[in-house]
């Protein structure tokens, strides 16, 4: 019996879809059995992001509708073994689907893989609850900007309601250079506020921009800082005991690149 | 008015609500004089809040009921929900008398209460004097982190939160708030307008801190790990903040 993940953020544009695809690419690099499934119904988007758009021919839709199998739902992508994807439909939108019918799918999907990763879209409403009704864990993305903490925060407190304590913060789009001259969070602060389960940091990067064109997940190059830091944080989803960077005032830089240094 | 041992309105917070309280012979006039002179120093700071209607008042047509619901609405913010028909408060526990929520502003003599036997207190005199009594009052514990879009509010006494109260969270409570973590929040004590109560939390940098109808922001740049016990009250009509050494 798997775990059912949902990468969640409350702010849109944070890079839950961006780590949903990495972190799935990098679990299954580990060999592990891994499905990603696409919860922003009506603006699917992990499907490109995986490079897998043109291969989609059933969506999550077909399943609860009937039309059509969940096995034969699921795109098989040829990169790496055991990495599938479940499309969200384009052309519903997420009042079409209930929290039930994603949660049914969800408890079927990890009868047969080790991690069902499921992108959820912005915001808090029905979609956000759509994607979080299978889950047992949340991954939360966070920009270190206060909005976008102040929404995973909000976020956090949802997800305990729904009784989703197993949580785990990524903080992405870190420019040490920016926190050093005052002008961005200090990672510690975020850590600070939102006192959950801290489980990474991905850098800013421009390979992230270029891999998502490409269709190619950053997890394969292992020339980019945010590969690498994705490829670190799946081991630590899967049980590693990985060292997490120390974020001291004053000496936090000095342990980002300790950090940085385990490439 | 024949009847003077009742006001013609009357303010009291019921755990997270508020209740009305209007007199049996009051008119309309009378009735929205008292509401607006009663609200005067708490202004918008309550809106959101439910209310419920004690109706003993017979004089009241439907239609003038109406206009006290919408002034409430309109003015204050407050969601009305439900008018009680003064029977309903036959379902309180029976020491609801005990709970002092309205405090005494300058000329509005407020009745004399028993409060569990003690003497009638008034904490106004004791903050000048700075050394007040502990009052007598229900607390309501959080124990628990506040996160962004909670909102606490506790309308007859004081609140502990055992945990922090985050950005975009907010407590709010009659009496004193006490945070035993990080206060980023915004904390509203003394709500329904009592001036000596306090906020104090292990870490103090909040959003914004009201006490009755004060409000106060920190300065810009007050740092987050302060590690140093701080409390917020009124001295001489304003907010201040000062380490904590005891009331
Ligand atoms: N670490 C990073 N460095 C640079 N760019 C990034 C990084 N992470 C994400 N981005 C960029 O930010 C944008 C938003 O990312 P993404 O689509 O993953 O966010 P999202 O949270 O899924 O958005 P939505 O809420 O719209 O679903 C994309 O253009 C992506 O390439
Ligand atoms: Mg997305």
């Amino acid at each position: 019996m798997g775990k059912v993940i949902v990468v969640t953020s409350g702010k849109g544009g944070v890079g839950k879809s961006t780590s949903t695809a990495n972190l799935g690419t990098a679990l299954a690099l580990l060999n592990q059995r891994v499905v990603v499934v696409d919860a922003d119904i009506g603006l699917r988007n992990l499907d490109v992001i995986m490079g897998l758009e043109s291969r989609v021919v059933y969506t999550s839709m077909d399943v609860i509708e009937g039309t059509c199998d969940l096995d034969k739902a699921l795109v098989k992508d040829r990169r790496t073994k055991d990495l599938h994807l479940l499309a969200a439909s384009q052309k519903n939108n997420k009042n079409d689907i209930q929290p039930e019918q994603m949660k049914k799918i969800c408890l079927e999907l990890k009868e047969e893989y080790d991690y069902v990763l499921v992108d959820s879209p912005a915001g808090i409403e029905q979609g956000f609850r759509n994607a979080a009704a299978g889950a047992d864990v949340a991954i939360i993305v966070t920009t270190p900007e206060v909005a976008s903490v102040r929404d995973a925060d909000r976020i956090i407190g949802l997800l305990m309601n729904m009784e989703i304590d197993d949580m785990g913060l990524i903080i992405n789009r870190l420019a040490p250079k920016m926190v050093e001259s005052g002008d961005m969070m200090n990672p510690d602060d975020i850590i600070d506020i939102l006192s959950i389960n801290f489980i990474g940091v991905v850098p800013e990067d421009k390979e992230i921009v270029i891999s998502t064109n490409r269709g190619l997940p950053t997890t394969y190059n292992h020339q980019s800082s945010a590969g690498q830091a994705y490829r670190r944080i799946a081991r630590r989803i899967d049980g590693e005991d990985i060292p997490i960077p120390e974020f001291k005032p004053g000496s936090w830089l000095g342990n980002l690149f300790k950090f940085n240094s385990f490439k | 008015m024949k009847n003077v041992s009742h006001p013609i309105v009357e303010l009291k917070g019921f755990r997270d609500s508020l209740r009305l309280i209007i007199a049996p012979d009051a008119s309309i006039e009378q009735v929205e004089l008292a509401i607006k002179k009663r609200m005067a120093n708490l202004g918008y700071s309550l809106a959101g809040t439910t209310m419920n209607i004690d109706i003993r008042n017979e004089t009241l047509s439907d239609e003038e009921m109406n206009r006290v619901k919408m002034l409430l609405h309109e003015t204050y913010g407050l969601e009305v929900e439900r008018l009680l028909d003064g029977m309903g408060r036959e379902n309180e526990p029976a020491d609801n008398e005990i709970h002092e929520t309205v405090a005494d502003w300058a000329n509005e003599p407020t009745p004399n209460r028993k409060i569990r036997g003690a003497p009638a207190l008034h904490r106004e005199e004791n903050v000048i004097k700075n050394n007040f009594l502990p009052k007598i009052e229900e607390v309501r514990y959080i124990r628990h982190t506040l996160r962004s879009g909670q909102v606490e509010r506790f309308l007859e006494g004081n609140m502990i939160v055992l945990g922090d109260v985050n950005p975009g969270a907010e407590v709010i409570a009659t009496g004193d708030i006490i945070v035993l973590g990080v206060l980023r929040g915004v904390a509203h004590a003394g709500a329904l307008g009592d001036t000596s109560s306090v906020i104090i939390a292990l870490n103090l940098v909040p959003t914004q801190l009201r006490i009755g109808q004060f409000i106060t922001r920190p300065p810009s740049g007050r740092q987050a790990s302060r590690q140093k016990v701080e409390i917020a009250r009124i001295r001489e009509k304003a907010i201040i903040v000062e380490d904590y050494s005891g009331l």
